[in-house]
């Protein structure tokens, strides 16, 4: 179903609150940082996430499902792990790229967004903690220490919904895919995808939800083959 | 036999009498009449003037009179050889001309040096003459009828060759009750009859050249056969001539126009039998072309089926385009229900969630937010890190979520609705589809088969051939037989029955008295002669049969002489004969080998005209002695030695 991404549909495009945002960024935070084990970050810090860019290429995924089942599929191929391609399929057949995108504007840098207001909201009520290290006014690096409150907050959350919920899995899965690998690198491979690396400036990166169908149904019939 | 011929004859051929007799009256046939008795022909007298032109042109003034019955003879000395071209032919020939109406042997000089001929001549008692003025040959006069006492009375005139002709046939056949002689010439279908009237009969009264005819001059048509039975006076021997005449130009019509529907018949039959084999093969055609069972209605019950099911299509692929536009808005609306509920349920909770939680430090320096700004934000709902009031909800969120489930659940209703109503449009564009497909494929194969075409060919050929064959049946018309053949053909028969019946006798008699008379003239040893009715003459001679042509001239003139004085004398002897009872002998010394025998021909014809009533004979002779002798001087006309007869 083709569907216009120019910006001047860009009002008309789903957009998430600060807060449906502050809980998905806990959620991927909560799912990719790495656990601290002892108090150096402060005493209630459990876990920490390195910088920002790995942070926004950790939320593209949790914005765009079509990328991720890409992404899942490249995955399988070289895994063949069957519970891939049953994720890959689930999120094709519920329709995630349709329901849950979260379209993104792409700047010089990939897909970038502030992230400011749903972090002060983490921030301000205690649940994750920002340290920029580096001199004032050249910032080489953000660090998210995640508090122990945080982690209980988003087991809380998840409880509460099942809409919430979604959010812990789906981190979970985009932290698996994205593994140990760094910002800068994640971004490189979410470029080798012609459709983001061809979007333009300033423009709606595109979906390639049609694609991704088409490689599952190629995979697909291999196996019943 | 007690009915007549024309009796007869009707009732063989099926019609009334008065229907057979119109019938044989066209064809100009008619039974035999009853002999009317016929005046002998005597000449009184030859009278003519006139100039000679050339070397001598001495007047002519001729004229020889008080001439009766018995022989007599214009003669010259001609034994020196140059006493010959003296006139006395010219004096027979001036004779026949008179009787005839037109000239037979006169020399055009002769002619043309005449002023004026008479002729007179008696037909038994009554006398008559022949009087005309000659200019340039031509004659313009008139045959009178003269009375005792010196009056006369014209019986016809005449003013040329022709008129004069015509003017002493019609006299002559009426005096001597004579039928024109029809005979064929040529046998076959361009042959045309001709009748032989007074000019070919006037032949049986002259006597010269070679004597090649037993009677008259003309060999042709079988006019001496004719003229035998004429002057003999057969009874119904005019009946079947005119019968057998006509029938055998009926036959040969008939042969004609049966050989042209031979012909045409046999054409025929070729072009029928070539139509029936044409008809049967085109039928062949016309029935494999049947099976096919392809007609101009199926064609267009086709065309209509393709245009409706091409409407369908055309119609239901609007609605297939009109049905995925719908259902792509649809399905966003649908998506954007979902998702709006989703939001409001996930920031429900999130909001629950965080507005339970009190702010702990200020999310830009991290500095702890003081006990007195969570007091106040107890009492008097400021926010304890903006100091802005705060609202509360008033509304139950539960209703809201409500809403966005209903606007949820009809969108998604109303899509799968549009989606199931896609998939039914789907369903009959594919059917209408295959239909027209089908249908198309149908229409294709009829028209490229071309088997309708062929059908309509077929038939027409069909048609054109049995309407072919209609007319080849009809029996061709034309070249039907005469309807009267059949009566021609029995009436024929009759008359040749009764002329059978009555000649035998006749003939018998006739071969008696040719043979004494014959034998008599100086033909010696002639043992037998029979003649039949067809005029041929067989002769026994010396104990050997032989025939007419093949006598010496001399015996030919006799039996010609005789011939035709035993018709006169059996016709009168028996009350028959028609014969004018005058002969014209020219030059019967020419085929003399002794002086002698002329003479003794003369003295016996003579002796014979002395015994015959009636008879008067006229004769040519360049041997004066002779002649005279047998004659003596007062029947002779003689031209003096060296000099001419006129």
């Amino acid at each position: 179903m083709q569907k216009l991404w120019g910006s001047e549909t860009l009002s008309l495009l789903p957009v998430a609150t600060d807060r449906q945002s502050a809980v998905r960024l806990l959620a991927c935070i909560d799912a990719a940082s790495t656990n601290v084990t002892n108090d150096a970050w402060g005493a209630d810090v459990v876990a920490i996430l390195r910088a920002q860019s790995r942070l926004q290429a950790l939320d593209f995924w949790m914005r765009n499902p079509d990328y991720l089942a890409n992404e899942l599929l490249i995955e399988f191929e070289s895994t063949n792990e069957q519970s891939l391609l049953d994720l890959a399929r689930n999120i094709l057949d519920s329709r995630e790229p349709d329901l849950r995108r979260l379209p993104m504007i792409r700047y010089h840098f990939g897909a970038f967004e502030p992230l400011d207001n749903a972090l002060s909201i983490l921030c301000s009520a205690g649940l994750v903690r920002i340290r920029r290290q580096g001199v004032p006014g050249q910032v080489r690096e953000h660090v998210y220490l995640l508090t122990a409150q945080g982690r209980q907050a988003m087991t809380d959350l998840a409880e509460k919904a099942v809409e919430i919920s979604w959010y812990k899995e789906r981190a979970t899965v985009v932290a698996r895919v994205a593994g140990d690998t760094g910002g800068k690198a994640l971004k490189d491979r979410q470029y080798l995808q012609a459709e983001y690396a061809d979007t333009e400036l300033k423009h709606i990166i595109a979906p390639i939800t049609d694609r991704v169908r088409k490689r599952l149904n190629e995979i697909m019939q291999g196996q019943t083959a | 036999m007690t009915m007549s011929w024309l009796e007869t004859v009707s009732n063989r051929a099926g019609l009334s009498v008065d229907q057979a007799e119109a019938s044989l009256h066209r064809r100009g046939i008619s039974a035999d009449r009853a002999t009317r008795p016929t005046p002998t022909l005597t000449i009184t007298s030859v009278k003519f003037r006139g100039k000679k032109q050339g070397k001598l042109t001495d007047p002519i003034d001729f004229s020889w009179s008080d001439l009766s019955s018995g022989v007599w003879a214009v003669t010259s000395h001609g034994n020196t050889g140059k006493s010959n071209l003296v006139g006395k032919s010219s004096v027979l020939e001036i004779i026949l001309w008179c009787l005839r109406g037109e000239p037979k042997g006169l020399q055009d000089d002769v002619r043309s040096w005449l002023d004026w001929v008479r002729v007179s001549f008696n037909l038994d008692e009554r006398q008559y003459a022949v009087e005309f003025d000659v200019t340039n040959k031509k004659p313009n006069g008139a045959l009178i009828k003269c009375r005792p006492d010196g009056a006369f009375d014209e019986v016809d005139r005449f003013s040329s060759d022709e008129g004069f002709a015509a003017a002493m046939s019609r006299f002559m056949m009426n005096t001597f009750d004579l039928d024109p002689i029809p005979s064929r010439q040529k046998n076959d279908e361009g042959g045309i009859t001709i009748s032989h009237g007074w000019t070919a009969l006037s032949g049986g009264l002259y006597f010269g050249g070679d004597h090649k005819v037993l009677l008259g001059d003309v060999v042709m048509g079988g006019l001496p056969a004719r003229m035998l039975q004429v002057f003999v006076g057969l009874p119904w021997a005019s009946t079947v001539m005119q019968a057998a005449t006509v029938k055998k130009e009926l036959e040969q019509q008939l042969e004609h126009a049966s050989r042209i529907t031979a012909a045409t018949s046999d054409r025929t039959s070729l072009s029928r039998e070539r139509i029936a084999s044409d008809l049967k093969n085109a039928r062949e055609v016309l029935k494999t072309s049947s099976s096919a069972l392809v007609t101009a209605q199926s064609l267009d019950r086709l065309s209509v089926k393709i245009s409706h099911l091409s409407t369908q299509t055309l119609a239901l692929e609007q609605s297939l385009v009109n049905a995925t536009i719908e259902i792509s808005a649809l399905q966003n609306t649908a998506d954007a229900d979902e998702r709006a509920l989703r939001n409001l349920r996930e920031n429900l909770v999130t909001t629950a969630f965080f507005n339970g939680l009190l702010p702990s430090c200020c999310p830009r320096c991290e500095t702890a937010v003081p006990k007195e700004r969570i007091r106040r934000e107890g009492e008097d709902q400021s926010c304890s890190l903006c100091s802005e009031p705060i609202m509360l909800d008033s509304d139950d969120p539960s209703d809201a979520i409500e809403e966005a489930n209903d606007r949820f659940a009809l969108s998604s209703n109303a899509l799968t609705n549009a989606k199931s109503l896609l998939k039914q449009l789907e369903f009959n564009h594919k059917k209408v589809e295959t239909d027209l497909k089908s249908a198309k494929g149908e229409l294709d194969a009829a028209t490229k088969s071309n088997a309708f075409q062929q059908r309509r060919d077929a038939e027409l050929v069909v048609a054109r051939l049995e309407g072919a064959l209609q007319e080849y049946n009809i029996p061709p018309v034309g070249h039907q037989p005469p309807e009267d053949i059949v009566l021609v053909s029995i009436a024929h028969d009759e008359a040749k029955l009764a002329f059978d019946a009555s000649k035998g006798d006749l003939l018998e008699k006739l071969n008696q008295e040719i043979l004494r008379l014959g034998n008599a003239f100086g033909a010696l040893g002639l043992e037998h002669i029979q003649l039949t009715s067809e005029s041929r003459m067989s002769v026994i001679k010396g104990g050997q049969k032989t025939s007419f042509s093949k006598l010496t001239p001399g015996e030919r003139l006799r039996l010609r002489i005789a011939t035709a004085i035993a018709l006169l004398r059996i016709g009168q002897e028996c009350g028959v004969g028609r014969h004018p009872g005058l002969l014209i002998i020219d030059s019967p010394g020419a085929e003399e080998t002794s002086e002698s025998d002329l003479a003794s021909l003369l003295q016996e014809l003579r002796k014979v005209a002395d015994e015959t009533p009636g008879l008067q004979i006229l004769v040519a002779s360049a041997n004066a002695p002779s002649v005279i002798s047998a004659l003596g001087d007062e029947r002779c006309r003689v031209a003096p030695e060296g000099g001419y007869v006129w």
